[in-house]
């Protein structure tokens, strides 16, 4: 069976804002953008897709080869894996979405492909590893403690 | 007067108020407000005013921030969030020097003095910050405190509490955008950083953050989303045609390890 992915929560949060993913990372403090079709393929694994049915829904929109979908698809889940923002996973059992996006309509004109790429920002580091929503969320501090850490 | 009852330390009144107004929005934090208030009344220097917003808090807040005494004053607003309380706060502030102390943190002895002296020190520098500590606040519970892990050593986080601010600076970089929740310092700091506001982190502890796990699971999702939107606003102004790529980007291969 083909791993599916996911993002890899609790400490990736994410938010597509127009047209545009993006990442940040709780546990460095890290954050990252998307360029090109990177919405369409974090919107892919958000839904839980495997690699092959984020190139289905990719062929289906852009005007590409096959072959070549493959290829920028799997070196941006590559990076994206590099940079543990989601992970890949074998759900036996686990009903896999495969269509996460509409589908074209009839006379529908597929677009030129733009190649996902992904931009990773280490800027607000010291800002982002400190503020509230570490406090309210379940990866961040004050987090559960590990079970091997004394107590207070 | 409150402050004189309250036993505070005598150098805390030898010194003459300098111009710094601290801003103190508060909702809901009367179990703390206490004691953050004395925390910025008993810097030395002190400061000249020290102003509460009452958030439209429904426990005794405001009546705590109203009985304290010179200089702390108090106003009273409907609840419409931190960034605004701090806002309205600095439109009634008169101090050439502006400050932040969240109502249920503390600052340092003496954490007030080296930012003065640092800005005193360097003209030219709009703001400067200090470090921040956390701790779990002790009142709570044992098994609420052993579910917590307090974060050891101190931070740079330029978060507003640590900060001490010239109303120049301000005017220039903007207000707090009141549409963030929780990440309106952070969206402050990008924006003055962006406009290339020079400042200085002051190597001594000013803020002591407190833990005490008030806020809820049910906000997590707001709270995301703030962060998330407030990056993708600095991104978006970085990237504009007339200010340029001023995007740091890290290198390709991150090695989170």
């Amino acid at each position: 069976m083909e791993p599916v992915l996911s993002v890899n929560a609790p400490s990736i949060v994410s938010e597509i804002i127009d047209g545009e993913a993006v990442i940040m990372d709780l546990s460095s403090g890290h954050y990252f953008s998307t360029q090109g079709s990177g919405a369409e393929v974090w919107a892919g694994i958000e839904a839980g897709l495997p690699r092959s049915g984020i190139v289905e829904r990719l062929a289906g929109v852009y005007d590409c080869d096959r072959s070549e979908l493959e290829v920028a698809v799997d070196a941006f889940v590559v990076e994206l894996l590099e940079r543990r923002l989601v992970i890949e996973t074998i759900a036996p059992g686990q009903a896999i979405i495969t269509s996460v996006w509409a589908s074209p309509s009839a006379g529908h004109v597929r677009q030129a492909f733009a190649v996902p790429a992904l931009n990773a920002y280490a800027d607000m580091e010291d800002l982002l590893l400190l503020d509230p929503i570490h406090d309210v969320d379940a990866v961040g501090w004050p987090t559960a403690k590990p079970a091997d850490q004394p107590p207070l | 007067m409150a402050n004189s009852e309250a036993g505070r330390p005598a150098a805390t009144v030898n010194q003459a108020p300098v111009s710094i107004a601290v801003i103190v929005p508060c909702y809901n934090a009367g179990a703390y407000l206490g004691e953050a208030l004395e925390s910025a009344c008993s810097q030395s220097p002190a400061p000249m005013e020290v102003i509460v917003i009452d958030d439209g808090s429904t426990d005794d807040s405001a009546s705590i921030a109203e009985h304290f005494g010179s200089p702390v004053r108090c106003v009273r607003q409907p609840h419409r969030g931190a960034g605004a309380a701090r806002n309205a706060g600095m439109a009634m502030a008169r101090a050439a020097l502006i400050a932040f102390l969240d109502a249920d943190d503390l600052w340092t002895s003496g954490g007030l003095a080296c930012r003065l002296d640092a800005l005193n020190a360097e003209p030219a520098l709009g703001y400067v910050s200090g470090l921040v500590e956390q701790f779990v606040s002790p009142e709570l519970p044992d098994e609420i405190r052993r579910s917590f892990a307090c974060p050891p050593g101190t931070s740079n986080a330029r978060a507003l509490g640590t900060m001490l601010l010239r109303r120049e600076t301000i005017d220039r970089v903007g207000l707090l955008d009141e549409t963030l929740r929780v990440a309106e310092g952070l969206d402050w700091v990008a924006r003055a950083d962006e406009a290339g506001v020079p400042t200085r982190v002051v190597d001594q502890v000013v803020l002591r953050r407190r833990i005490h796990g008030a806020n809820t699971g049910a906000q997590n999702h707001h709270l995301r989303l703030d962060y998330l939107r407030m990056l993708k606003k600095s991104l978006d102004r970085r990237r504009a045609p007339d200010v340029g790529d001023q995007v740091a980007v890290l290198p390709p291969s991150v090695d989170d390890a």
